[in-house]
């Protein structure tokens, strides 16, 4: 018996739905449809008035969903592809963000984020967005990489009184499985884990590319080479703590994220590396990402502009020599 | 009478200042609350700026046709002692005092007198560089960033990276290790600074028998070692260049003729310093030196007798050693070592054989940037002939 | 659907009307005197950054403020200082925020018309214009699905806001979702300086219900009566099941933009026009006309709301400011997962 990455997004719905009456899902598709990728399956009939079908309006979506969290609900707003954020951007970053700080009143929503590129998605409906959300104060910003963290991730982020920007990644949806769902921790949002231990070089990432760097540590470490893999799991806050224990013992760093790199996540743990564990370092820190254009639509064009495997290992060798 | 200041309001987001254009009221002329006083003009209108309580117009110190930042005061309303406390109080507005503080003309940059900066390559890999993990690491072990050159890196262009350091300290876990004294610590610093300089040594032989016998007529007989001094100091009195120090372009000449007698303690050698001994008769030197050496040995040298010696001397004969490179302080350009005086057979022209005489050699470590080996030699001669007539000492 | 009152609902002269008329204009004549207030100081240099008055359109806005309930919500815009009195706000909100004082709603985070108590029903907005619309669609969702019943969200916007896609997709969805909803169109010919032959290519505002499937109304903005009874029309719409209800007010905005604006560019042909009348002159006649008060009753009554003014004002003035001292820097509700690693 096996549970998916996408299962476990379902199974977390389910749950909050279950247990607590004021959890309501809104989104395009999601009622009877199930939703674009049948994130919500089957939750309408289970939960009837519950699991909410919306025009095409994201901008509408979040400020309704804004509204009924001050009447105290707890919405859950499915995009269907982080790429369409931007049409709800002012809601999100000017209504739902500074609600708190300008009334005292929290704003207890969760935004999830189809996010992340498949082969063929081209630009518009593969965008990973967290490091644009990350920069506004008010929010939380989570990126889980495993089934578990999904699920437990999730289930904080509705309960949590803050807006959260849950970023799933589309293609771990049904790539990533796990034996069984774990028992809700409720205090994972801000903690990093270390996803795999390393003597040599720490690989930072979260989302789907760590299971880039972990294929790439194993590659690596048929030559000896031990590369310590950090998944951070939620980028806002970021857990500086764990990154500057695993500089401590490594030395060195590479951060590597799907997304494009100018002021992303790589390059805010790389500011705070620089900060604050500077005598740590025993070599220039370094960024991988997508390179700086509009995700191309050609698998291999888009193969070729995001971080892969092959790249993270060749990065990993050339640091070690410097 | 209490006052309430008629403050320039902001009157639209970027506006900076606005202009005069007409005042409404005169001096001594009773107001209302809320009663406009003067127009103003901005780029974007003209409007009025309103009192800001009842009263009489004490004063107006602003001028037709001038601008005036936002927040400057133009004038002043009497007022009750109520109006004036309430309105001068924190709470009666936001328009805070630093917006009138807005500097109009920037200061320009003055860049500062012999400010000297050596460019550092925008781009650099590797190379001999100590990463900042490693300056830790070695600042935490109590090493210098000469230490690290000792080691063999593997990085790029020879960089000793922290896992070299690692190892490298691994290694050496299985020695028995004691800890470094103090005063081992600071003789291993001076002598890492002082090698930083070529140093070169030349050396000469010269008869012991003159000075023997000129101290047994001394009632505190100096040693051999302050014979040399007094010849150096003499030497150096007469061509004080000998002693020179180097900064930059400039020859720094010196002010004193200043010499140490190096002396050994319990776990290294301390150098006494004897001022201006150019000066000092031979005779006085060996009372002179006693005092020195116990104050040295029970650490109690007096300040001038510390440090600012410009050469030295130093005796290893009593260590059986006859001849040595010594190695001069820092601050020094120059030490002279005395060696173990023996008898040699020295080839005597007036009989055509070998005589025994008692020899000692002289070796003089010296800065090879300050001297080369024709100012060695005469140094080293000049010293010979005063010690062949201690008289003169 | 599209309707366009002229005769009135309830009779005029029914003595509970009066009640209520008399009730309005005092809240009209306040409102008046505060922004006054409030504009004054900004020109004595006691107020930062722009202030923003409802001159001409006190009727419209305290037509909404009357007309809504206790527990209804209420999400005004700028120039809607009659009605937010007449919902309930305390004089002393509007003159704390503007005056920058620590016992401001907002406590100097957010300032002038950006000011509500969420949870007593006033939604203070973001500048954004059409945001709120959505805002309050959603609160009603809320209280569908939590079985409240018989309330009504009722929300301001200028002609300029209807342009916005906010505007569009908020009403939208009210529309789709059938809710109490009742969004008060204050046309007053200008946005900023933008007029409406540049804002709208529409024949008339209210024609757009049509488009969104919902009811229209149309008042004239300067009369205090009609306002109060198209508004109250629409309000019990809502309430009643009636779905979103959208009532357009016709007027003239008798100030600039904002105080820094001196409106140089509004056309003076306008002013002539019966929209350009004041309201507060034409509300003062109809109390006259109908006998209702006397010149000596409304001479007293402008006097009380200078003093109530003045008064708060006053107090306000000896409160502490707000300083950086006091302030947590906490944007987060959960204090946990502050990320201040920086």
């Amino acid at each position: 018996m096996s549970i998916t990455y996408l299962e476990a997004i379902r199974e977390a719905q389910a749950k909050a739905l279950r247990d607590d009456p004021r959890v309501y899902i809104y989104g395009q598709d999601v009622g009877d449809f199930g939703g674009a990728f049948k994130a919500t399956k089957n939750l309408a009939k289970e939960f009837p008035g519950r699991v909410l079908d919306s025009p095409i309006s994201e901008d509408a979506m979040v400020g309704s969903v804004v509204g009924a969290a001050i009447e105290g609900m707890r919405p859950i707003v499915e995009m269907q592809f982080s790429d369409f954020s931007s049409n709800a951007f002012n809601q999100i970053i000017n209504q739902a963000a500074a609600f708190h700080w300008r009334t005292n009143i929290p704003c207890p929503i969760t935004i999830r984020m189809p996010s992340g590129g498949n082969p063929g998605s081209g630009p518009f409906h593969s965008q990973t967005l967290e490091s644009v959300y990350a920069h506004f104060p008010g929010l939380i910003v989570m990126t889980p990489a495993t089934v578990e963290d999904a699920y437990d991730l999730l289930l904080e982020a509705i309960a949590i009184d803050d807006p959260v920007i849950f970023c799933e990644h589309k293609f771990l949806y049904n790539r990533v499985k796990a034996e069984k769902l774990p028992e809700p921790n409720g205090q994972t949002a801000g903690k990093a884990r270390i996803a795999r231990p390393g003597r040599d070089l720490t690989i930072v990432s979260y989302s789907a590319t760590v299971h880039d760097a972990l294929l790439a540590a194993q590659d690596l470490a048929r030559s000896g080479i031990q590369v310590e893999v950090i998944d951070l799991r939620t980028v806002k806050p970021l857990d500086t703590e764990a990154v500057l224990a695993s500089i401590a013992n490594t030395g060195r760093l590479l951060c590597v994220g799907e997304s494009w790199p100018w002021g992303g996540v790589n390059a805010e743990v790389i500011a705070r590396v620089a900060t604050k564990g500077f005598h740590l370092l025993d070599s220039p820190p370094q960024r991988l990402n997508s390179r700086d254009v509009p995700i191309p639509y050609h698998p291999d064009l888009w193969r070729a502009s995001r971080p892969s495997v092959a790249m993270i290992v060749e990065r990993v060798r050339q640091i070690l020599q410097w | 009478m209490p006052k309430v200041p008629i403050i320039m309001p902001q009157l639209g987001e970027s506006i900076a200042e606005a202009t005069i254009v007409r005042f409404c009221v005169e001096v001594g002329d009773g107001v209302e609350i809320d009663q406009e006083i003067i127009e103003v003009e901005t780029n974007k209108a003209v409007m009025g700026v309103t009192t800001p309580c009842a009263g009489k117009i004490e004063s107006l110190s602003a001028s037709v046709n001038e601008a005036y930042p936002i927040g400057t005061v133009l004038g002043y309303v009497e007022a009750s002692v109520e109006d004036a406390e309430r309105l001068n109080a924190a709470g009666a507005g936001p328009i805070a005092e630093g917006a009138a503080q807005i500097e109009r003309e920037p200061v320009p940059f003055q860049p500062s007198e012999g400010a000297r900066g050596v460019a550092a390559p925008i781009r650099s890999e590797g190379g001999p560089f100590i990463s900042p993990r490693v300056r830790a690491q070695i600042d935490d072990l109590g090493w210098s960033q000469q230490d690290i050159g000792l080691l063999a890196g593997t990085g790029k262009a020879g960089r000793v990276t922290a896992r070299d350091l690692e190892n490298y300290l691994a290694t050496l876990e299985s020695s028995p290790t004691e800890k470094a004294s103090a005063m081992r610590l600071a003789v291993s610093d001076s002598m890492r600074r002082s090698w930083a300089r070529p140093l070169a040594t030349a050396g000469i032989a010269f008869p012991l028998d003159p000075l023997l016998n000129h101290r047994k007529q001394i009632e505190i007989p100096p040693g051999p070692a302050l014979y040399v001094a007094k010849a150096l100091a003499l030497a150096i009195s007469e061509h004080p260049a000998y002693a020179a120090r180097l900064a930059g372009d400039r020859l720094i000449l010196p002010k004193s003729i200043d010499i140490g007698i190096a002396v050994e303690v319990e776990d290294g050698i301390i150098v006494p310093v004897i001022r201006n001994l150019d000066q000092q008769p031979i005779s006085k030197l060996g009372k002179v030196y006693q005092d020195l050496v116990s104050a040295a040995r029970t650490r109690r040298l007096p300040e001038e007798a510390r440090e600012g010696s410009i050469a030295s001397v130093t005796n290893f004969g009593p260590l059986g050693i006859t001849w040595a490179t010594p190695i001069p302080l820092p601050n020094e350009t120059l030490i002279v070592g005395l060696g173990r005086g023996e008898k040699r057979p020295v080839w005597d022209e007036a009989s055509g054989q070998f005589k025994p005489v008692s020899m000692a050699e002289l070796t003089i470590t010296f800065d090879h940037r300050i001297m080369d080996g024709g100012a060695s030699g005469r140094l080293i001669q000049r010293m010979v002939t005063l010690l062949a007539s201690p008289d003169s000492l | 659907m599209l309707n366009t009152l002229k005769e009135p609902q309830r009779d005029a002269l029914q003595s509970g009307f009066q009640e209520q008329y008399v009730k309005a204009f005092k809240w009209m004549l306040l409102a008046r005197t505060v922004e006054e207030k409030v504009a004054n100081l900004w020109r004595a240099g006691k107020i930062a950054g722009g202030v923003y008055i409802g001159k001409g359109q006190e009727a419209v806005s305290v037509a909404t403020g009357t007309m809504l309930r206790r527990g209804d919500i209420f999400a005004p815009l700028i120039r809607d200082q009659a009605g937010r009195l007449a919902f309930g706000e305390p004089l002393l909100d509007i003159l704390r925020t503007y005056l920058g004082v620590k016992t401001a709603p907002a406590r100097g985070r957010d300032g002038n018309v950006h000011r509500g108590h969420p949870r007593e029903g006033t939604y203070p907005m973001i500048s954004h214009l059409g945001a709120m619309i959505s805002v309050v669609a959603g609160s009603l969702l809320a209280r569908r699905m939590k079985g409240i019943t018989g309330t009504v969200g009722a929300t301001s916007i200028g002609d300029g806001g209807t342009s916005t896609g906010a505007f569009h997709e908020g009403l939208n969805f009210a529309a789709v979702e059938k809710l109490p909803l009742v969004l008060v169109v204050t046309n007053n010919q200008y946005a900023y300086s933008t007029p409406n032959s540049k804002q709208f290519a529409c024949h008339d505002l209210v024609d757009k219900a049509v488009g969104y499937g919902i009811e229209g109304y149309s008042m004239d903005g300067t009369d205090l009566r009609q306002c109060l009874e198209v508004v109250g029309h629409a309000v019990d719409r809502a309430r009643s099941g009636g779905g979103p209800q959208m009532v357009v007010a016709t007027c003239l905005r008798l100030t600039g933009h904002a105080e820094h604006d001196d409106a140089s560019y509004m056309d003076e042909e306008l002013f002539k026009q019966s929209l350009g009348r004041d309201c507060i002159d034409a509300t003062e006649s109809f109390l006259l006309e109908q006998n209702w008060v006397d010149e000596t009753t409304l001479t007293t009554w402008r006097q009380e709301a200078k003093a109530e003014v003045e008064a708060a004002t006053q107090q306000v003035q000896r409160e502490p400011a707000c300083t950086p001292a006091d302030e947590d820097w906490m944007p987060l509700a959960t204090r946990r997962l502050a990320d201040f690693d920086f």
